[in-house]
């Protein structure tokens, strides 16, 4: 070993003894015993550790600062009403921002109102209503390939996160049908992802079918079996 | 050992072990008795806040150096004070020619600490304070082992040569 790795030992063994392995330490004490030299560096080394350590222990700490830092600590700590009514005088702004906002740009509101049901169910069976209520609700176009006779209901219905006109059509012969038919305008719905999988998800004795007319679409679902009673044959 | 999170009397007892070593070691950081005091009121006051972060009580002394050295850093980057003297070109390992150093005070003391890059005065203030091993030193530096033990033979090598008057005084020669 010579004076350089024995003094890299030295420094390592002063602190991160554990690191040496007990043949590196013996080694160590050995070369120090037998180099002169070295002793004076080691000597010299610890003794400047010793009197910078010395020097630097000498700095007191102000007396209030250990009161002051516990007082600031504990202000932290201390529930704050004022923020809890900041954030919620914040949550109100914004909410009656948000409120207005939907205000502005929310649908115009179905009049569901009892008078209204009754108004609706007195029209039930006349194609004139649910022609002039379709219209009422921007939609300029009925099926025609169903008899108007047969339509039981009309109404404005959810439908994949649409609100839509339904028509509903029942045929109360031998063999009970019931269909809803669907109103979309062409801008309403994109066909080929939308409605031909809510078409495929609809089985087990339920059939559905598509029509067009101009500037719309029609979806047809029948329950109970062929829509062939409900048809209009007159249609050409 | 599970710290208990933001437990008020886990914290008067962290303030009350180590708020003397996080002052002495800001001030020799900063060089100026109220840049500690602010800084070691600020490292208890995000300590406080990070509580989660702490996992092993038997931690909490390096963990409270280093959030204490972050914060010197954030402060130092707004304020450019730092007179590098050439500490880089000590040796890396232990002198080939030891000498005695005659006796120095605190001021002489912090005016050579001072007048090193923060990045030397760090190892040697966590070596010489609380005796942190070259190991701990490089994991709160996130260093490894040999760029401490270098970077501190170094310092130590600088401290030693301008005790001893062998570098000259950056304040007179900038004078």
């Amino acid at each position: 070993m010579d004076c350089f790795q024995a003094r890299f030992l030295g420094l390592l063994s002063r602190r991160d003894g554990n690191e040496l392995a007990l043949a590196e330490r013996q080694a160590f004490v050995r070369h120090l015993q037998s180099c002169p030299e070295c002793q004076t560096w080691d000597r010299n080394d610890r003794a400047f550790e010793t009197q910078v350590t010395a020097v630097l222990n000498e700095t007191p700490m102000p007396v209030q600062l250990e009161s002051q830092i516990l007082r600031k600590l504990a202000e932290r700590a201390r529930p704050r009403p004022w923020l809890w009514g900041a954030a919620a005088a914040l949550f109100l702004f914004f909410s009656g921002i948000g409120g207005l906002v939907y205000w502005w740009a929310a649908p115009g509101k179905i009049d569901l109102s009892p008078n209204r049901l009754a108004e609706l169910h007195a029209k039930v069976g006349d194609r004139q209503g649910a022609q002039s209520w379709l219209l009422s609700q921007g939609y300029k176009a009925m099926p025609s390939d169903l008899r108007s006779e047969f339509l039981v209901n009309y109404e404005l219905i959810d439908f994949q996160n649409r609100r839509v006109p339904r028509l509903t059509y029942l045929y109360n012969g031998e063999r009970q049908v019931l269909a809803y038919v669907y109103v979309f305008k062409d801008s309403q719905c994109r066909i080929a992802s939308d409605l031909e999988e809510s078409l495929l998800s609809h089985g087990g004795g339920q059939s559905a079918s598509l029509s067009r007319q101009p500037g719309y679409l029609f979806l047809t679902i029948s329950l109970g079996g062929s829509l062939e009673p409900l048809r209009n044959n007159n249609i050409q | 050992m599970f710290w208990p999170i933001r437990s008020p009397i886990a914290m008067e007892q962290l303030v009350k072990e180590h708020s003397q070593l996080l002052y002495r070691l800001a001030y020799r950081l900063s060089g100026s008795k109220s840049d500690a005091e602010d800084l070691t009121q600020e490292t208890f006051c995000q300590a406080y806040d990070k509580m989660h972060q702490l996992r092993q009580a038997d931690k909490a002394k390096s963990w409270l150096c280093t959030i204490l050295r972050n914060c010197f850093l954030q402060r130092k980057r707004h304020s450019d004070r730092e007179v590098n003297l050439p500490v880089e070109e000590q040796n890396e390992l232990p002198d080939r020619a030891p000498f005695e150093v005659p006796e120095f005070d605190s001021v002489q003391l912090q005016q050579a600490l001072s007048e090193m890059p923060e990045a030397y005065r760090t190892p040697i203030l966590l070596y010489f304070f609380e005796e942190f091993s070259y190991k701990e030193i490089a994991e709160q530096m996130s260093l490894p082992m040999g760029t401490v033990m270098s970077r501190l033979a170094r310092a130590k090598g600088f401290l030693r040569q301008r005790l001893a008057g062998l570098v000259p005084d950056a304040r007179k020669e900038g004078a």
